[in-house]
């Protein structure tokens, strides 16, 4: 099943001029399930090009902004890994938006509608 | 120009290269291969598809190689096109010799030679040593790419919430817990800083040879995904059945003041310089901010990570008459570049005292608070590297007195831009980290005191690591020898603590190695 609906595009556009109950406002995700904790893992990886993702269980419950960052270093002899990042992490923020909770990758600016998900205002 | 091959008679034997072992058995001249006569340098490491024709010192671009893969990976995410393993020997070849720190100390070999890349990588290093002994090179891996580029939300990885001191890994093995993320699965199951791990499902870990039982303790100690369940047992008798889960860690899991008759003295434990330790290290500063006349600093278990948090740290800490507008950082890559960043193609330009958050978890742009001190007191180990070091050295190069608690640190001036090619993620030494006097020469770490050899001696005390206390009690032996050296400038002899000791006065203390990431597996094994 698919866990995200798909790439929601002109999100400015619903907003309009006023605020209304459509205005996109941070989010947070409520009692997250495997269902949503899936849908969330997919939409995180297809945003960066369908790398493996690790997410912790309460992922954006707690605040609206996801960071994620190479997880994986090591060295086959001395194991040392690196010790001087120079690169950036990946931001993501949620939003809610008339009931329903986008993704938003910050960097591409790619908006995805996460499916089987229950969000409220952050 | 006439340029002397050293193409071995085995290469004549392999057909794909049969036309170098025919210009090999004619004339060991570049000339006789079809270039050279008019001086430029071809025939060098030709593809396999143009030929052979390998000459020692003589380099073509990586570009010219870059991505040409005997197995080249299907998908439009992939820059891959048919090549050989010549191809990607070659790559290596061209790539090591332009950014490689200490290129002009490999010896150049026949990349024709080489069936399986990653022995050929492993080939392409200096072999020199530092004074202590020790591989000069003792920071270069590989991996699969696709390994490589996974994420995890910053701070989380699948354990158990144990971090492993690893003090010997042939038996007999000692193996002990040094940290327990506070809530983890290990916390609920009574699990302890300090208590060695005796078995992994029954399996005696101390003496065990064994490889399949290895395989298992190996698993046990660092399971690969959350759900995995394995019983540990401990000394004092403690049998903890734990399921791995991702955990979350804090970085900044313990920030607290102490009294003292000279005023009040802060400690921040600082265990990772992830993208969330940005906010937790504002926050910990702010609350430390205007409160307190100095400063331990515990990065005992702090392996680096993020430079920018280092900077960001080391300004949050120093007087910042001291750190505006200087020099935390630069990064100096061999002398073929010393003014371009060979990977970036950007000028190079040091990295000062951020005075501003970054933006990797604060917002980006707010002004970080300042203990504004011209001391600092830091608690180190063998495990205190890389961007670790950097803070000590950044402060050192600002004429911030770092006085130094505990063991040797591991000596990582270095990094690297890990580099993808044909599925492969190739890293090596490509960069010196310098402070604003131009000082990066600590491949030998700093040391407490004196008598690590080649290591950096700075004021302090060589105390080893208490582990029957948890971090943050004045009564723990390094924070203990902290708050005394600041108030006497003495070092104590701690009773109950062989190699406690007196500062320089024995030989360097030892932490034990202590793995930090989730992908670092089979970390023990067998005494053969």
């Amino acid at each position: 099943m698919r866990r995200f609906i798909g790439v929601v595009a002109l999100m400015g556009a619903l907003s309009g001029c006023q605020t209304t109950d459509l205005d996109p406002v941070p989010g947070l995700i409520v009692e997250p399930d495997a269902d949503s904790r899936a849908a969330l893992s997919e939409a995180v990886s297809n945003a960066l090009d369908g790398v493996d993702v690790l997410l912790a269980p309460n992922a954006l419950t707690e605040s609206s902004v996801l960071i994620l960052e190479q997880s994986h270093y090591r060295a086959d002899e001395n194991m040392h890994r690196q010790g001087r990042r120079l690169d950036q992490p990946e931001h993501f923020q949620l939003l809610f938006q008339g009931g329903a909770c986008i993704l938003v990758h910050k960097d591409s600016g790619q908006h995805q509608m996460l499916a089987d998900t229950e969000c409220k205002p952050e | 120009m006439t340029l002397r091959t050293h193409i071995p008679l085995e290469k004549a034997t392999n057909t794909s290269q049969s036309a170098a072992g025919l210009c090999l058995a004619v004339a060991l001249s570049l000339s006789a291969c079809g270039g050279g006569n008019d001086g430029s340098p071809r025939d060098i490491n030709r593809s396999s598809s143009e030929g052979e024709g390998w000459v020692k010192g003589e380099f073509l671009p990586a570009d010219q190689f870059a991505h040409r893969c005997a197995d080249p990976r299907t998908g439009s995410n992939y820059p891959d096109r048919a090549g050989s393993i010549l191809d990607e020997n070659n790559w290596l070849r061209s790539w090591v010799n332009d950014t490689y720190l200490w290129y002009d100390e490999v010896l150049d070999r026949d990349p024709g030679l080489y069936t399986e890349t990653e022995s050929y990588f492993r080939l392409l290093r200096t072999t020199e040593r530092t004074e202590s002994g020790r591989s000069k090179d003792d920071f270069r891996f590989t991996m699969p790419t696709h390994e490589y580029q996974a994420m995890a939300q910053s701070g989380v990885s699948v354990g158990y919430g144990i971090q492993w001191a690893i003090h010997s890994p042939t038996p007999p093995r000692d193996i002990q817990v040094v940290y327990v993320e506070p809530g983890s699965p290990a916390d609920e199951a009574g699990v302890k800083r300090g208590q060695k791990l005796t078995a992994v499902n029954g399996l005696d870990v101390v003496h065990n040879n064994n490889t399949a039982a290895l395989a298992i303790i190996n698993a046990g100690l660092y399971p690969a995904q959350a759900g995995d369940n394995y019983e540990l047992k401990f000394d004092g008798n403690l049998n903890a059945d734990l399921t791995a889960e991702a955990i979350t860690s804090s970085p900044v899991p313990i920030v607290k003041t102490f009294e003292t008759e000279s005023g009040t003295v802060g400690y921040l434990l600082f265990n990772d310089h992830t993208a969330v330790s940005e906010q937790a290290l504002v926050d910990a500063i702010t609350s430390l901010e205007g409160e307190v006349m100095d400063l331990i600093l515990d990065l005992r278990y702090n392996g680096g990570g993020y430079l920018a948090i280092a900077s960001q740290l080391s300004y949050m800490i120093a007087d910042t008459r001291l750190t505006d507008g200087k020099v935390f950082e630069k990064l100096s890559f061999n002398d073929k570049h010393p003014d371009v960043n060979p990977v970036t193609d950007q000028p190079i330009r040091p990295m000062n005292f951020y005075s501003e958050t970054v933006g990797l978890s604060a917002p980006a742009g707010e002004p970080l608070p300042s203990l504004q001190l011209s001391r600092v007191y830091v608690i180190s180990g063998s495990n205190t590297c890389s961007a670790s070091e950097a803070i000590i050295n950044g402060l050192r190069g600002v004429d911030v007195d770092v006085i130094l608690i505990g063991a040797t640190t591991c000596g990582k001036p270095y990094g690297f831009y890990a580099q993808d090619n044909c599925g492969t993620t190739y890293a090596m030494t490509q960069f010196r980290g310098e402070n604003e006097k131009g000082f990066g020469d600590y491949s030998e770490g700093f040391a407490p005191g004196s008598g690590a050899p080649g290591a950096v001696s700075l004021p302090g005390c060589s105390v080893r690591d208490d582990l029957r206390r948890q971090l943050g009690d004045p009564e723990e032996w390094r924070l203990a020898a902290a708050l005394q050296y600041r108030e006497s400038e003495t070092c104590p002899t701690l009773s109950g603590g062989s190699g406690a000791s007196m500062k320089g006065t024995v030989a360097p203390v030892e932490d034990g190695y202590i793995p930090r990431s989730p992908a670092l597996q089979n970390r023990i094994m067998t005494g053969d």
